[in-house]
């Protein structure tokens, strides 16, 4: 036994396996000119054939062809990358209204400029949806060929070859074992498929082919099916989420039933046919934030109450940021808070308003705007003799100090004693109101900010200070006559919270099974590497008459006639060892080396040995470093195997030869 | 395939708007969902009863939401009660005020001297069945207690008078 390693030899190279080069053509014309190829080929892989690559669209350059190529998609996806790029750099509208507008008005060109391009609403612009779209067209049209081919090779592969011949290919060997064809091909087919190769059926010359590693190709086609529905995924949260913002002072309930209850509200095109809302009732219970010793809020909690009317179900939970209430599919999400007063106004008994007012900071173009207060205000066009608007500004936690201490830059003519009022906390420890009496046009008619008043037609009356009735005194009430015998009377302090309540089940959950796969598949794709074993079991007298064994030139004859040697127990009356020195003599003058023959037979002491021949050919498609190694171990699993179990019922040859390299070729040499 | 799911619903589902008359008036035809609440302001005076809007079937009615805190309201308010003086004879008037302070929707009703039944929605229940967005909207529903016709923005003479139209 004798192995020879293809390390000299040139590579097997994808390129040179009867891909598509001439002479390839001209090998595969003559095989099929010697060998007789039975009609049941039709449609199956002819042995030798070398498995194409997976299509990759890209032979023709042109039109349709490059269309569904990956270097498109590929271009694709680095537009919408930068697109994406873009629209986090430059801010949106969606979600960051107040910074597109200073934009607009610092760049005004550049701003009407980004505005006409959508850069200001990249996510939902047509041309990035557009890029998007024509990516999961490419997507699929790449995906569709190579996958029908994946699964069309493996049905092919599970066929039985049509007979021919095995491609030359570096890495081979030939071995020797004693036992009846049919019984080392099965067993041949069996240890493969111990090893993990997914294997043919022989065909009737007793040939097959095992492959190993159709997990790279899967796992490619896997993570690009799996990239492909994580685009449908966002495509079907666009379209189909709904998504609402909702400020509830403590105490107050609020019904979850359409766009009507929200303060703030977007859905996707196809939302309002799903019918996503649940109709069920929110109230605020309480919210509670705590802060840390600097003062930055630590943790805030809304604990809310669920009523469902529909179904009569109730709980009780707690929001926090992070940890949403899921009802239904529905979930609410803590998303900002703030103070709100219950505020009455009346004039001459009679009650204008009576109600929450909720208090946002201001945008302020320069200082902490916690120092300012939050504004609040009402609007009382019913006050007579005009309308009136009044505006809040409260300080939780009020301070006064010396004019000079917050404003540095004041002249110096500015009056010592002057002072300043400003806030500290966002903690109600000292709250203070300053109500700015306006009266004039509120401007109704025009559309405006339901938190702010429209100043332009109003003029300030007055201001004058109120605090909470629990902090009030004599110098400080909690409520104060304004002109005309407008009241204002603060009743109390509350927090209101603000909570995003989204739907969006469809998106995420398949994101999150599409997402999971991405990356599952990355690394089989990236990892596994395919190769090929041909595996040609033949009767030692057979490949004798043929010519030199592990030649592929020698015209095969069809194992499957009847006077096929090696079939039947029946020994036959040509001496083993004559087929034996045929075979080494093949061996030896095998053009191509590496042959490895496994000669088992030494002294046929009495019994009368059937050998066969199994010749091996391997090619791998990536990582051909690997292949080497690999091979070995079969060929040094199948030295062990049938040394340690008779493959036939023929008595294991007596060879004392270890399966290893060395040992083989001294064995061989003695021989 | 997604672009053409959404045309082919759009075409299938979307609104037709009337054309008979102004086009901002969009047709519908489907029973006038249930509208129960409590009573913000009735002619009779009796305010804080439970109200069941079907009992006012077989006469048509143009059902307003609205709230006082919403500027286009107050726009189309006079006009709302000139058409009420003008037809409340054949046709019944409801306004139905959604999330607004009760105080503030009093002095509302109070300014404009809309007398007629009006809803305190608070909660902006009924509003949500009946599929309005934004106030103000106005629906019109027939004898038969059928909604075929709704109304979205300030309303002008010509469309209260185009869905008046509709049910007479």
């Amino acid at each position: 036994v004798k192995v020879v390693s293809g390390r000299n030899q040139p590579p097997a190279d994808e390129s040179t396996l009867g891909h598509l080069g001439p002479g390839t053509q001209q090998v595969v014309a003559r095989a099929s000119e010697e060998l007789p190829v039975p009609d049941s080929s039709v449609g199956r892989m002819s042995f030798g054939e070398v498995p194409p690559r997976p299509p990759s669209a890209m032979h023709r350059y042109r039109g349709w062809a490059r269309l569904r190529s990956m270097r498109t998609a590929i271009w694709l996806l680095i537009a919408v990358a930068a697109a994406s790029v873009l629209g986090s750099v430059v801010p949106q509208k969606n979600n960051s209204s107040a910074r597109v507008a200073r934009f607009m008005a610092d760049h005004p060109f550049w701003g009407t400029a980004f505005d006409r391009l959508m850069l200001f609403e990249v996510f939902t612009s047509w041309w990035f949806l557009g890029l998007v779209g024509a990516l999961l067209l490419v997507l699929f049209l790449c995906l569709l060929p190579r996958t029908t081919a994946f699964f069309r090779d493996r049905r092919k592969l599970s066929l039985a070859p049509a007979v021919g011949k095995p491609p030359p290919v570096a890495t081979e060997a030939v071995l020797s074992v004693s036992g009846e064809a049919d019984r080392v091909l099965e067993e041949v087919g069996h240890r493969l498929r111990k090893l993990g190769w997914k294997i043919s059926r022989a065909n009737e010359a007793g040939q097959f082919v095992a492959e190993k590693g159709g997990s790279r190709e899967a796992g490619s086609l896997l993570f690009h099916w799996a990239l492909f529905l994580l685009f449908v995924a966002g495509a079907l949260t666009v379209t189909t989420k709904f998504e609402g913002y909702v400020a509830l002072v403590e105490g107050q309930r609020w019904f979850e039933g359409g766009k009507v209850n929200f303060d703030e509200y977007s859905e996707g095109a196809f939302a309002r046919f799903l019918s996503r809302h649940r109709g069920f009732y929110l109230t605020l219970d309480d919210f509670e934030v705590r802060y840390r010793e600097n003062g930055m809020p630590e943790d805030y909690v809304s604990r809310v109450r669920l009523e469902d009317p529909g179904s009569g179900a109730t709980r009780s939970s707690e929001i926090r940021v992070n940890k949403p209430l899921s009802y239904r599919g529905v979930k609410v999400y803590q998303a900002s808070y703030g103070w709100a007063a219950e505020v009455s106004v009346r004039q001459s008994n009679r009650v204008l308003y009576e109600g929450p007012v909720l208090f946002f900071g201001e945008e302020l173009s320069s200082g902490p705007a916690q120092m300012r207060g939050v504004v609040g205000v009402v609007k009382v066009p019913q006050a007579s003799p005009e309308q009136a608007g009044l505006e809040l500004r409260l300080f939780p936690d009020f301070r006064i100090v010396p004019y000079k201490a917050t404003n540095p830059e004041a002249p110096e003519a500015q009056d010592p004693t002057a002072l300043d009022l400003i806030n500290v906390s966002d903690e109600a420890r000292r709250p203070l109101v300053l109500v700015t009496e306006y009266r004039g046009d509120l401007g109704l008619d025009r559309p405006q900010n339901v938190y702010r008043l429209d100043k332009s037609r109003l003029r300030s009356v007055q201001q004058r200070f109120i605090t909470f009735p629990e902090f009030a005194n004599d110098r400080l009430p909690s409520s104060v006559e304004l002109s005309d015998g407008l009241n204002v009377e603060l009743r109390s302090l509350r927090r209101f919270s603000v909570l995003q309540v989204r739907s969006d089940i469809w998106g995420s959950s398949v994101a999150g099974i599409a997402g999971v796969v991405v990356f599952a598949s990355l690394f089989p794709a990236l990892y596994g590497w395919r190769r090929r074993l041909w595996v040609w079991v033949r009767p030692l007298r057979e490949a004798a008459e043929a010519g030199e064994p592990n030649q592929s030139e020698g015209p095969p004859r069809r194992a499957a006639q009847e006077n096929g040697s090696c079939r039947g127990n029946e020994g036959r009356e040509d001496g083993a060892d004559e087929n034996g020195a045929d075979v080494d003599g093949g061996g030896r003058k095998a053009a191509r080396g590496t042959a490895l023959s496994a000669t088992s037979s030494k002294g046929d002491s009495g019994k009368r040995d059937e050998r066969c021949l199994v010749e091996l050919r391997a090619v791998a498609f990536q990582r051909k470093d690997l292949l080497e190694s690999e091979f070995e171990r079969v060929v040094s699993e199948f030295l062990r195997s049938f040394e340690a179990e008779p493959v036939a019922t023929v008595s294991p040859c007596p060879e004392p030869a270890e399966p290893s390299n060395k040992s083989v070729s001294g064995v061989s040499s003695a021989k | 395939v997604l672009s053409g799911a959404y045309l082919g619903v759009q075409v299938a589902c979307g609104p037709r708007s009337a054309t008979a008359c102004s086009g901002r008036v969009f047709l519908e035809n489907k029973p006038a969902p249930a509208a129960v609440g409590r009573a913000l302001e009735t002619p009779e005076g009796d305010i804080g009863d439970v109200v069941d809007l079907s009992t006012l079937r077989g006469k048509p009615v143009i059902v307003n939401f609205w709230a006082s805190w919403c500027g286009p309201c107050r726009e189309e308010a006079p006009l709302l009660l000139e058409m009420w003086q003008q037809l409340s004879d054949t046709v019944e008037f409801v306004g139905v005020d959604i999330r607004d302070e009760q105080a503030a929707a009093k002095s509302f009703v109070d300014e404009f001297n809309l007398r007629y039944l009006h809803l305190f929605d608070k909660d902006a229940r009924i509003a949500a069945a009946w599929g309005v967005s934004s106030p103000p909207t106005t629906l019109v529903v027939d004898a038969n207690g059928r909604l075929v016709g709704r109304f979205v923005g300030t309303l002008t003479r010509n469309d209260l008078e185009c869905m008046v139209g509709l049910v007479s």
